[in-house]
């Protein structure tokens, strides 16, 4: 387990949640996050990946324990679907909310910030464009940019990956790597894959069945072992031309035979 | 002695055996044509609409098992004391069946309004209780409505004299109104509500007290009239056809209009020519439609033409009172119908 | 780390300056309209004025006593134009402008662009509060105050009916409001009937058949205050609401404290309403439609919207008033004009929103 550490990002002091008396979804996290780190945090669906981020975000109360955030927080979601028709750049200045007073309209400086924001993940062209024109992957840039206009110094992701193509994961990925490596945010995302987790991560957090879980820093939390009481399902991990990567493996016909349990 | 007093005993049972046998029903035309049978001794009568309520008040006021129209302490001063103790019982809509049945009337009287269905005097007829229909819609048919309920209640005497004074009232007025010249015939406007944008048309009885009365309706009726031949307009409108007097149905319409920016450009209120009835013991002209309205047609006559249509209030409207309700009418209830 | 490729190339940032050109002109071409629809509504009526009269009425009124010109028109002229139709136009005006701008706000507020402050039941509401105030004999004050309780009921009372289901879709919302609207005529029904039919009940009945025909400089009084000061801090607010269109958990991750915005924007939207109510009945669609026709002129982004939606509102009302007023001899109610257009319009604009799948749900 790691120490708590007084310059983390997020501190969580024995947290827990229950949704009804006796039903916990999770119990005694005790652990804090580095600031400037990347952290995956995976773990099936319903097991509480969104409930976990949104205690970190503040919106749900903890049943027990607390959260300690030393700084400011913005969250990326993983559906978006709006009711009206804005354009890429009046999405992006949404994210200047909290710079704007309850009264005021955005500014120049708003604007400014929004259209760099465009600019360094390589969108400024589609400024104009309205939003539902976009694909999938440019939407999730375009939130993400949005995150990087309210210059939270913590990023929360929900499944940056998980709609989106092939090409469109790299990017998203490249994206966040540069913006922890570069500006020194922090960043938690929740994933599907430990292949990107294993990629991009410097820690990660397992939420394991039975209201357990093992954090620490990826390469040694990803394992084997723990993966395969994560997901139920033999993983292998293997190094192979420089690459490491992991999977479900499938035999090829005729190949020697591992007894794998089901 | 003893036989004398057999003899009487007997005597009064007898009669009270023919009474009996006098509670017998009779067949009696009503005014819409139906045969219905009543009870040839009538005592208790309920009323379900306004106007052959009023009706009544004046006719046989003991006979009436309650009023259908609420009445407070300014009405009731103006009613007789036979009509001071009636109940409120409320009209067609407000009645409860059941409490109309614990009341145990010999008939029902029903205002047969042009063009509805008698659906309510059926529903009475079902719960047994022999309903007759009165035509009280335009005024010319209230001294036929008043002679058809003397006939029914046995008041024929007194029935006959309230009918030839609506009549003859009706008549001198016409009389005084025929020297009037078409060209000099003022232009009514009727304001029905109180924004004073609903008006009646020509020709709907409801506001007939404004043609009754000499005047000429400037609100032309484009439909067959009816109960309700209601139109709307709207002040512009008012501007153009600029009427020479605003006939306001209450005194509240009328303080509404006086005070109202809007009404005061028309020349009719600058002139001081907005006029409403008298509204004790009811309203004079509608809502409800009476007697009163023979006192309305009068008086507004001798608004329009104070020259050729005399109206006495000390005098006319006492005589009034006293025919129909043996009422003397103080000063004091006088300076109370004109405020 | 690769670079990797730009992503969309078919954007110019040229195209994005010319739609905010022409966006950008609309609201002022609006205001130049508008003010153009008032000065030809004050020309337009039953009563014939000749058109230079107006001109030099208006005039007048602008400069003090000593600079008038002369008047040669009649009295009568004269009160046709400033006594019955200037009070009349002011009214619809400053009513469209209302409804515009309630309409939008509770549009982006409850993320459905097919509500309506009359379809979320907030007239209707409105209505009620004004004639319990009658009926209790509540005093002149009682009555705004009264009517601006019935809205914000109706309002909290749609909200949370929609709540329930999951989602909250454009169907959800108008079957709360539809409940809500049946709760309040039932209010009506029963108010009515304990009402003395002599003194009270004509006042009450009015309330619920919008019409400007009534119009007096008082009552324009009563309304421009409301509007006047509800539409400006709604305005002041036009960006907050692309926010809280984004939804709760969104836009609470972004800053917003959007219980308490929601609060306020309630509170503003049935103040308009209960005004607009109050001195005029009820005007239905108009608050529906408007923020269509101008999120066609200007877009969805509300700090645009907004003022566009206001100036339409103000536009539309005013013509559907000259109309109701020129048209035939006996004057239409406004209410049956709106619906004439409104029902059509949302029929299609909801079989649109399905075709395109923009309901969310």
């Amino acid at each position: 387990m790691t120490d708590m550490n007084p310059t983390a990002a997020i501190s969580l002091l024995d947290l827990g949640y229950a949704f009804r008396p006796g039903q916990w979804v999770l119990r005694h996290y005790h652990l804090s996050f580095g600031t400037g780190r990347i952290i995956a945090i995976l773990g099936p669906n319903g097991r509480g990946k969104t409930t976990l981020l949104r205690l970190l975000l503040g919106g749900l109360r903890p049943s027990e324990g607390t959260v300690h955030s030393s700084q400011r927080a913005a969250f990326v979601p993983q559906l978006f679907q709006v009711a009206f028709d804005y354009s890429v750049l009046d999405m992006v200045i949404m994210g200047r909310a909290r710079r704007i007073s309850l009264f005021r309209q955005p500014g120049p400086a708003d604007r400014e910030a929004a259209m760099e924001a465009l600019d360094r993940l390589g969108l400024a062209a589609l400024a104009g464009k309205p939003f539902h024109e976009l694909s999938g992957g440019q939407r999730q840039l375009v939130i993400l940019a949005r995150a990087l206009v309210s210059q939270a110094s913590v990023l929360i992701l929900d499944e940056p990956t998980s709609a989106l193509d092939i090409r469109h994961q790299a990017l998203v990925l490249d994206q966040i790597e540069r913006l922890a490596r570069e500006q020194g945010l922090t960043v938690l995302f929740t994933t599907h894959s430990p292949q990107h987790a294993l990629d991009i991560a410097d820690d990660a957090l397992l939420m394991l069945p039975n209201n357990r879980h093992t954090y620490g820093p990826a390469s040694d939390i990803l394992n084997e072992d723990n993966l395969h009481a994560l997901y139920g399902v033999p993983l292998r991990r293997v190094y192979a031309e420089g690459i490491e990567a992991i999977c479900v493996p499938r035999l090829l016909p005729g190949a020697a035979n591992h007894a794998v349990s089901p | 002695m003893v036989c004398q007093r057999l003899g009487i005993l007997l005597l009064c049972l007898a009669l009270l055996a023919t009474g009996r046998g006098q509670a017998q029903a009779r067949e009696i035309t009503d005014m819409a044509g139906r045969r219905v049978d009543v009870p040839d001794v009538i005592r208790r009568v309920y009323v379900a609409h306004d106007p052959p309520a009023l009706f009544l008040t004046a006719l046989a006021p003991d006979l009436m098992v309650g009023t259908p129209f609420p009445r407070n302490a300014a009405t009731n001063a103006l009613f007789p004391p036979a009509v001071r103790r009636l109940p409120v019982v409320g009209g067609s809509t407000r009645v409860n069946p059941e409490a109309l049945l614990s009341m145990q009337v010999d008939v029902a009287v029903v205002w047969n309004i042009r063009g509805q269905p008698d659906l309510y005097a059926e529903q009475l007829r079902a719960m047994g209780i022999p309903t007759v229909m009165v035509d009280a819609s335009p005024f010319s048919h209230y001294p036929e409505a008043f002679r058809f309920l003397g006939r029914l209640l046995h008041r024929e005497e007194r029935a006959e004299r309230l009918a030839q004074a609506l009549e003859e009232g009706k008549a001198r007025l016409d009389t005084q109104l025929a020297t009037i010249p078409p060209e000099r015939q003022i232009r009514v406007y009727y304001a029905d509500s109180l924004d004073g944008l609903k008006s009646q048309c020509t020709g709907a009885f409801r506001g007939e007290t404004v043609e009754l009365a000499g005047g000429i309706n400037v609100m032309p009726c484009s439909g067959p009239d009816g109960m309700t031949a209601s139109v709307s307009t709207n002040l512009e409108t008012l501007l153009k056809i600029d009427p020479d007097v605003v006939f306001a149905r209450t005194h509240a319409i009328a303080a509404a209009l006086s005070q109202t920016p809007g009404w005061q450009a028309l020349r009719a209120v600058r002139q001081g020519r907005l006029y409403a009835p008298p509204e004790l013991p009811v309203n004079w002209v509608e809502r409800p439609h009476s007697q009163f309205k023979l006192l309305a047609m009068q008086w507004l006559a001798n608004k329009l033409y104070p020259d050729q249509v005399p109206f006495d209030q000390a005098r006319d409207v006492r005589d009034f009172f006293r025919l129909f309700y043996n009422m003397e009418l103080s000063d004091d209830d006088l300076a109370r119908l004109r405020s | 780390m690769t670079t990797l490729p730009d992503c969309g190339a078919d954007a110019m940032p040229l195209r994005l300056a010319r739609i905010r050109t022409g966006e950008r002109l609309a609201v002022p071409a609006l205001l130049l309209l508008l003010l153009l629809a008032v000065l030809g509504s004050l020309c337009i009526g039953i009563y014939p004025v000749p058109l230079t009269d107006v001109g030099k009425m208006l005039l007048g009124l602008s400069l003090p006593e000593s600079l008038r010109p002369a008047t040669h028109w009649s009295a009568a002229e004269q009160a046709a134009v400033l006594v019955i139709r200037l009070p009349r136009v002011l009214m619809a005006v400053l009513a469209g402008a209302g409804l515009g701008l309630a309409g939008t706000s509770l549009q982006g507020m409850m993320r459905n662009p097919l509500v309506g402050p009359d379809l979320v039941g907030a007239s209707s509401g409105a209505a009620c509060g004004g004639m319990l105030a009658i009926l209790l004999d509540w005093p002149s004050w009682g009555l705004l105050a009264g009517a601006f309780a019935g809205g914000f009921i109706a309002l909290l009372a749609a909200w949370l009916l929609s709540r329930l289901s999951r989602g909250g879709g454009a169907l959800q919302m108008i079957l709360a409001g539809i409940v809500v609207s049946a709760l309040f005529s039932a209010l009506h029904g029963m108010i009515q009937y304990c009402a003395d039919p002599e003194s009270k009940l004509p006042s009450l009945v009015y309330w619920l058949i919008g019409s400007f025909a009534g119009a007096t400089a008082a009552k324009v009084n009563v309304l421009a205050l409301p509007v006047l000061a509800g539409g400006a801090v709604l305005l002041l607010l036009r960006w907050r609401l692309n926010l809280l269109s984004l939804g709760d958990l969104d836009a609470e991750a972004l800053g917003l404290r959007t219980s308490g915005l929601r609060w306020l924007i309630v509170a503003l939207v049935a103040l308009i309403v209960a005004a607009q109510v109050a001195v005029s009945g009820i005007v239905g669609w108009a608050g529906l439609i408007v923020p269509h026709f101008a999120r066609m002129l200007v877009g969805p982004d509300h700090r645009r919207l907004l003022p566009a939606a206001g100036l339409t509102g103000a536009i539309f009302l005013l013509a559907m008033d000259d109309i109701s007023r020129t048209l035939l001899p006996q004057e239409v109610p406004i209410g049956i004009l709106t619906a004439g257009i409104g029902t059509p319009v949302f029929a299609y604009l909801y079989w649109r929103s399905q075709a395109r799948g923009w309901s969310h749900d």
